[in-house]
């Protein structure tokens, strides 16, 4: 009506009450329908708005009506004293349930109950009858024909909070039940007044699930979540009932059926038996992620009855991970879970089942399938608990150990990961690597693994980290499990040197997996954990590479894998060293040593126009970790004094021959992975660069030949003042600009500097459109550039980059 | 008026629905149906009772058919090609487009398996077909110039309708078979609440209550499952329409739910053909696959395959629908032949087989042999479950059905006779209305509403469309005497009658309401009501040769040129005021009106909450007046005595409208009280 004209807008403001009456009263339909529609619009006393809008239900015109009941429904956030006031806006309400016109029928059930509840709180001593008689009102309004009536009185029904068991049991029974037959009356109606209550009562959940339309199934499903804790009679009836609805056709009916269940979980109302399992954990098999999720945390609140259900369960979410198996890690939850609250099934489980795992006796039990995992999250769960007098053989802990990646991950939110880790090795210690069923060829590898692992101090039992930890404390667990982690990861350079390449995987996935964890929790060592991360990443390279040097023997060197790989593994050690500040010499001497291995693996590829570089490489390194040494007064290992044997005979033999000869070989086997302490004050370079509103559809413009600008928005951690910084352009992947970014006249502390620079970019082409890539790199101190370009001026050394590459998107301006 | 209700079929019993209903001068045929159980001429109704000369086209304004069973069409060709009626017939769509298939299959059945003389022709068929009118669900038709017909949705099968007849202001339902709670494929019946004289229910299950059909649902797909997990194959024995494609949309969305792999066959034919008219008629179907539609045929089942002969002995398991339903003869019965004697095959036979079936005898207790003939014997050992899913609705559902529409009266129809006379007593006793259900060929007579058509004067129009709501207060009730509440009830009641003369569909909703509010409000009615008086002011004027008239109340006195009456009611009583001497005042007058204002002030402290008003010759309170009598013999006088003479006894004479009486006895108690206190 006015919502386009501003100037009836503003006039529409000086209506006042008077003229608000006025055009109420007159004559015209849709003038009264409006006001009353938009009464909330003017300033009228809510008084005078509850007089209007309960005389107008009145009104003969059914939308007046309705427009009269929306606006007492939306009054009833008011308080109003007038108990009278009340109750006979209730009451009639209650008289127009039985309206001719839907819409009406409808808004009078928003007004029943938003008005009735007022006054109940008004009259507490007649709550519990007028609850009653509400719900006796709102069950007859879940037969009606009109779907939107019958969604609000479910809806409706939803809002209650005490019925009287007989009437809610009447609900989920269609015939009359025998309460109500004969049976002299409750309250002061007659018997005959009473079965009809019961009749307009009977079925009407039963009806409400059985509906035609999923939006009134979902309401009866939701209409259900308070009453089911007020009797356990109804409790059970509506279960049944809501079991039926794990089968509808509805997904949004089937996660609300869910819901209503987990509710009845959590007040301890839900008694689940073996006649429901069936329909119950075939939601386990849903197809759609969301219902099997909420079943499963269901099933992690519920107490099963008996051993039988128990096992069904546990059966059923076996199947379910068998056509899911991307939901591996919440069904170990669930297990988890459902272990601890059932102890004493998880008991006698375990001890049937665990005669069964065992590798050698080629029992039933696969190792390494899931079942095992299943049951060994059962059997953790059990141990957690304090009193728990479960056997457990050792060995169990074994396989866990080796499936921790996957339990970590599970239990993640439930357990704190490094003790789980902890734990199962501490379990774990007495096995050696032989045990565990590996080949390996080498015999020195197991003896250093046992006795890496006894070094272990012993971490006591598991706790449930139900208190929260202090930040303080979890910063140290994570200093703590990032130490475990590299101790363990010690143990991998036997097993790369016996090619199990993938056992070596397989532990630093977990470990990584492991750190994973970690990384949320912790600011204090975010230095400590970027470089563990960044190590891990490069001993798994190295793992590769060594593995395709020992496969070597069979196909021609210098292939495509090789010398990728090889590369990262340098550009990954690069970064390594420069990308950290704070390095003890320990570290640095592991890193460069690190680096002379990369270059002995790259001279064994065999490839002459390599050598000279590296030889090059090699030797500088080899001087590098001599000086170190030197200052700390220490022996190099015989790794390095073996290389710089080589180095200073390297005059008399030519590079062919130094690649064909074994020596390399020779000298690698006198490499061991040394163990890395940490230094917990590490600093991490980083930088963080964005380009906002750049993208395909909003290009920067520029003029082909002249230099265009980017803004970028920079972010610098921890770059210290002497360090110097490059921006780097690159453009279809051939050729790149370099441009120095001068930090320091920007301000800003070493820790963290944040400013908005604007690059530019010289060489724009005669191209309409280009991508441009542009990333931010740090001058590595130690080793001369390879890529700079001398024409053109750029780094002296190499770059080690510390941001993302962002892309650019730029289009030439268009004239006109 | 009345509406008059000939049932030629399905009066009390099951079978060859046909009612012929005479609205306000017009008759329509509600279905056509013929008998399954006779061969002879009871099969047919009796058509000769509608007009004894068989001039059907004059006879009846349409036929209306509500779906294609045969109990409800069977007669239709006979009765339009035979006996020669040629007006109009309704049905929807759907109907339509299914009536030919069934009247063609028994037709050939009739024919060529019991080799009878044939009733009609296939032509026959295909002519009585051209007649028809088809409705869409919620199209209002307008047969003629007084007969309105709607159809709306009634679930049970494919197409079914409930009809809407209306003629003036005389308006009914026919429902024909419906289902109050929806199926898997099909939807619940759907109607409008309207104001209707009559409607006429089928009453199939007139006593039972049905439970959720989930637990059936849920032991069938469990039993399925199993089977099959099992590596059993499944042999579902269906009728093709309807049935076949509820267990479909089952399964095969259960398999979507599930991820199962097992294959679903259809074997060819009927089945595959009615399939195609589901998936055409989409419309017409449950919510659920209506909503799915947007992305898929629902009836364009994923995991259901086409069924070859040469798969019978295939290896593995699988679902196989495979037509009749009782495994009676042809291709049901060839498959179980095959499929019975493993252990892990299962059948699932329907809720009800003709006797001398083999799904009779597998439904009667568990044979281990059946024998088909004298010479073939089929050994029996696979799993035999049944599954019940009836179309019709319960007892329930026809109660709720009643309640919702409210109608005046009721017919039963299409049921069993002890089972719907039980439920003929439950309508009357639970509802409070009138029921019937006639016997065939029985004519029932009812009222009906009588419309006239009136000019309203413009007073009373815009009486009408200014709103003018009152709120009343009826906090006095809850205090006055008991024995004075009958009083109250009754002159309630006396407005209450005057209210019910209004004709005007508006009105007569509200009377309901207020009928309901002032039961209630006896025991405990709210405080605060609220009434508007435009909607019960008017007043019907119908004077012989003059148009009648609604006028607005303040008009008739006018329009009668009388002046108003009004009924007071008076008392007149001894008031106690003290002594005599003590009062100095001499004059008269001024002693009057010093006993009144003492009056006045009694009055205002016990009706704290009424205005009292001195108007120096009476006092008023509402209607009542309330002065001092002075006359020698007031004649509403009860006693003339005054015992003492020196007390000053002074006559006080009251009166009321009728309206008021309740306060007015309460102020005369109040008076008396006073007199007893003095003394």
């Amino acid at each position: 009506m006015a919502e386009q004209d501003l100037e009836l807008i503003s006039t529409l403001n000086e209506i006042d009450e008077q003229s608000f009456l006025s055009l109420c009263f007159g004559p015209s339909v849709s003038i009264r329908t409006w006001l009353l529609n938009n009464a909330e619009r003017f300033q009228l006393r809510p008084s005078l708005l509850f007089t209007v809008f309960l005389g107008f239900t009145k009104d003969p015109y059914p939308y007046v009506r309705k427009a009269a009941l929306d606006g007492l429904s939306s009054l009833g956030n008011t308080v109003f004293e007038d108990g009278g006031m009340i109750e006979g806006c209730y009451c009639r309400a209650i008289e127009l349930l039985n309206d001719m016109e839907d819409y009406v029928r409808s808004a009078a059930i928003r007004v029943v109950i938003t008005w009735g509840l007022m006054l109940a709180a008004h009259n507490p001593e007649r709550k519990q009858q007028l609850f009653d008689e509400i719900f006796v009102n709102l069950c007859s309004m879940t037969r009606d024909m009109n779907m939107k009536v019958r969604v609000n009185a479910f809806d409706a029904i939803r809002r209650l909070e005490i019925v009287s068991e007989d009437l809610l049991l009447q609900s989920v029974s269609k015939r009359v039940l025998s309460i109500f037959k004969g049976k002299k009356s409750l309250v002061q109606c007659s018997t005959e007044q009473l079965e009809l209550l019961a009749l307009n009562v009977a079925g009407a959940f039963v009806h409400g699930i059985e509906d035609e339309f999923y939006q009134v199934r979902r309401s009866a499903c939701d209409a259900m979540f308070n009453l089911i804790i007020l009797s356990t009679k109804f409790a059970g009836e509506a279960l049944s009932l809501l079991m039926d609805m794990l089968n509808d056709d509805s997904v949004p009916v089937r996660l609300q059926a869910l819901e209503t269940l987990h509710h009845m979980a959590k007040s301890n109302c839900l008694k689940l038996q073996e006649a429901h399992m069936h329909m119950f954990l075939n939601a386990l098999k849903d197809n759609d992620g969301h219902v099997r999720s909420a079943l499963r945390k269901l099933l992690k609140l519920v107490k099963l009855p008996d051993l039988v259900t128990f096992q069904l369960s546990f059966n059923g979410l076996l199947e379910s991970l068998e056509s899911y198996p991307q939901d591996e890690s919440d069904v170990l939850s669930v297990l988890f879970h459902m272990g601890q609250n059932h102890v004493n099934m998880v008991d006698s489980i375990i001890k049937d089942v665990f005669e069964q795992i065992d590798p050698t006796s080629e029992g039933k039990l696969e190792f390494d399938s899931v079942k095992v995992l299943a049951y060994i999250v059962l059997a953790i769960s059990a141990l957690a608990l304090d009193n728990h007098t479960l056997r457990i053989p050792p060995r169990v802990f074994s396989y866990a150990a080796t499936l921790l990646g996957r339990i970590s991950h599970a239990l993640g939110d439930i357990m704190d990961q490094s003790t789980i880790f902890a734990y199962l090795l501490h379990n774990s210690k007495h096995i050696g690597l032989s045990d565990l069923g590996f080949n390996s060829e080498g015999a020195s590898c197991s003896a250093t693994c046992g006795s890496s692992v006894n070094d272990i101090p012993a971490i006591a039992s598991l706790k449930i980290p139900a208190m929260v930890h202090e930040q303080g404390q979890k910063d140290d667990d994570a200093i703590e499990s990032i130490k475990t982690i590299l101790l363990k990861v010690q143990d991998i350079w036997p097993l790369i040197q016996s090619g199990v390449l993938h056992e070596v995987l397989r532990t630093l996935r977990f470990c990584k997996e492991a750190l994973g964890v970690l990384t949320y929790g912790t600011n204090k060592y975010n230095g400590a954990l970027a470089f563990t991360s960044q190590y891990l990443k490069i001993l798994k390279l190295v793992a590769k590479v060594w593995n395709l040097m020992s496969l070597k023997h069979s196909y021609p060197h210098g292939t495509g894998e090789w010398g990728l790989l090889l590369g990262k593994l340098e550009r990954g050690l690069k970064e390594l060293r420069s990308r950290f500040i704070g390095l003890t010499k320990e570290e640095e001497q592991h890193i460069l040593e690190l680096m002379l291995v990369t270059c002995i693996l790259g001279l064994s590829s065999g490839e002459v126009c390599c050598h000279l570089t590296s030889l090059r490489k090699l030797s500088t390194i080899a001087s590098n970790i001599e000086n170190l040494l030197k200052e700390e007064f220490k022996e190099p290992s015989t790794f390095v004094c073996e290389v710089q044997r080589s180095l200073s005979n390297l005059g008399t033999i030519t590079p062919k021959a130094l690649c064909t000869s074994l020596d390399l070989r020779q000298m690698l086997k006198y490499f061991t992975l040394g163990h890395l302490e940490i230094s917990e004050e590490l600093k991490h370079i980083k930088a963080e660069l964005v380009i906002s509103d750049n993208n395909y559809e909003k290009p920067l413009y520029f003029v082909p030949g002249l230099p265009v600008g980017i803004p970028c928005q920079i972010i610098l951690h921890n770059v210290p003042s002497e360090r110097k910084l490059w921006f780097r352009i690159t453009m279809d992947n051939m050729t790149s600009q370099f441009i120095f970014l001068d930090f320091l006249s920007l301000g800003g502390c070493d820790e963290v500097r944040e400013f908005m620079y604007i690059v530019p970019f010289y060489r724009t082409p005669k191209a309409s459109s280009f991508i441009a890539k542009i990333c931010i790199g740090l001058e590595c101190w130690f080793e001369n550039a390879e890529v700079n370009d001398e024409r053109r001026g750029g780094p002296k050394c190499d770059l080690a980059y510390i941001c993302k590459e962002k892309e650019v998107y730029l289009s030439m301006i268009q004239k006109g | 008026m009345a509406i008059d209700c000939l049932v030629l079929g399905a009066g009390q019993e099951v079978g060859k629905s046909c009612v012929v209903v005479t609205i306000n001068g017009k008759r329509i045929m509600f279905d056509c149906g013929m008998h399954l159980g006779y061969v002879d001429h009871r099969r047919y109704p009796d058509f000769s009772r509608i007009s004894a000369s068989r001039d059907y086209n004059n006879a009846l304004s349409c036929i209306i058919i509500t779906h294609f069973h045969l109990d409800h069409i069977g007669a239709l060709p006979y009765f339009t090609e035979i006996c020669g009626y040629n007006g109009p017939i309704y049905m929807t769509y759907p109907t339509m487009a299914l009536a030919p298939i069934t009247l063609e299959d028994y037709r050939k059945v009739m024919v060529d398996r019991r080799g009878e003389a044939e009733q009609f022709t296939n032509d026959h068929i295909m002519e009585c077909l051209k007649k028809v009118v088809p409705v869409d669900l919620k199209q209002t038709i307008q047969v003629d110039e007084d007969l309105q017909i709607r159809a709306y949705y009634a679930g049970h099968v494919l197409g079914a309708a409930m009809f809407y007849a209306k003629v003036g202001d005389a308006a009914m339902v026919y429902t024909g078979d419906y289902n109050m709670t929806p199926d898997r494929h099909l939807g619940a019946a759907q109607i409008d609440r309207m104001q209707l004289d009559l409607l006429i229910t089928e009453s199939t299950y007139a006593t039972t209550i049905r439970d959720s059909k989930y637990a059936r649902e849920r032991e069938f797909l469990k039993a399925v499952h199993n089977c099959l997990a099992s590596g059993g194959k499944v042999l579902i024995p269906t009728f093709a329409l309807g049935r076949a494609q509820e267990l479909c949309v089952l399964l095969d969305d259960y398999w979507e739910r599930m991820n199962l792999k097992f294959p679903i066959y259809v074997s060819a034919g009927l089945t595959v053909q009615a399939n195609m008219y589901y998936k055409m008629l989409i419309s017409w179907t449950s919510q659920k696959v209506k909503e799915t539609y947007t992305t898929r045929n629902a009836f364009d089942f994923k995991n259901v395959q086409k069924f070859d002969r040469s798969m019978i002995d295939a290896p593995g398991p699988c679902v196989l629908f495979a037509t009749p339903g009782m495994i009676s003869s042809g291709f049901s019965l060839e498959v179980f032949k095959r499929w019975a004697p493993s252990k892990l095959n299962l059948i699932t036979l329907p809720g009800y087989c003709v006797a001398g079936t083999v799904g009779h005898k597998l439904m009667s207790g568990k044979p281990t042999k059946i024998d088909l003939d004298k010479d073939t014997q089929i050994d029996v050992q696979c799993q035999v479950h049944q599954l019940a899913f009836s179309p019709h609705t319960d007892s329930k559902g026809i109660m709720d059905l009643v309640k919702f529409l409210s109608p005046k009266h009721v017919i039963l129809v299409h049921g069993e006779k002890p089972k719907m006379a039980v439920l003929k007593e439950r309508i009357h006793s639970e509802l409070g209305i009138p029921c019937h259900d006639p016997a065939n060929n029985e004519t029932v007579s009812i009222s009906s509403t009588l419309s006239i058509k009136a000019e309203a004067s413009s007073m009373f129009i815009q009486s009408c469309s200014t709103p003018n709501f009152k709120f009343l207060k009826r906090n006095l009730i809850d205090k006055i005497d008991p024995d004075l509440k009958d009083l109250s009830y009754k002159a309630v009641r006396t407005s209450n009658m005057l209210i019910r003369e209004c004709s005007n569909p508006h009105f007569k909703h509200l009377n309901r309401n207020l009928d309901a509010k002032f039961d209630s409000s006896l025991s405990c009615g709210p405080e605060l009501q609220v009434s508007d008086d435009r909607v019960n002011e008017g007043i019907l004027v119908m004077e012989n040769g003059k148009k009648t008239k609604a006028l607005h109340q303040d008009e008739l006195l006018l329009l009668l040129g009388e002046q108003e009456h009004e009924v007071r009611f008076a008392h007149c009583r001894p008031i106690y005021f003290g002594s005599l001497d003590e009062i100095h005042v001499k004059d008269s007058l001024s002693r009057k009106s010093l006993w009144l204002s003492q009056l006045s002030f009694k009055l205002s402290t016990e009706l704290s909450d009424r205005n009292v008003q001195n108007l120096g010759e009476y006092l008023q309170v509402e209607s009542i007046t309330l002065s001092i009598c002075s006359k020698e013999n007031c004649p509403y006088r009860t006693t003339n005595r005054i015992e003492n003479e020196s007390t000053a006894m002074v006559f006080c004479c009251c009166s009321w409208l009728v309206a008021d009486e309740i306060l007015a006895w309460k102020i005369i108690s109040i008076l008396e009280k006073h007199d007893l206190g003095s003394t």
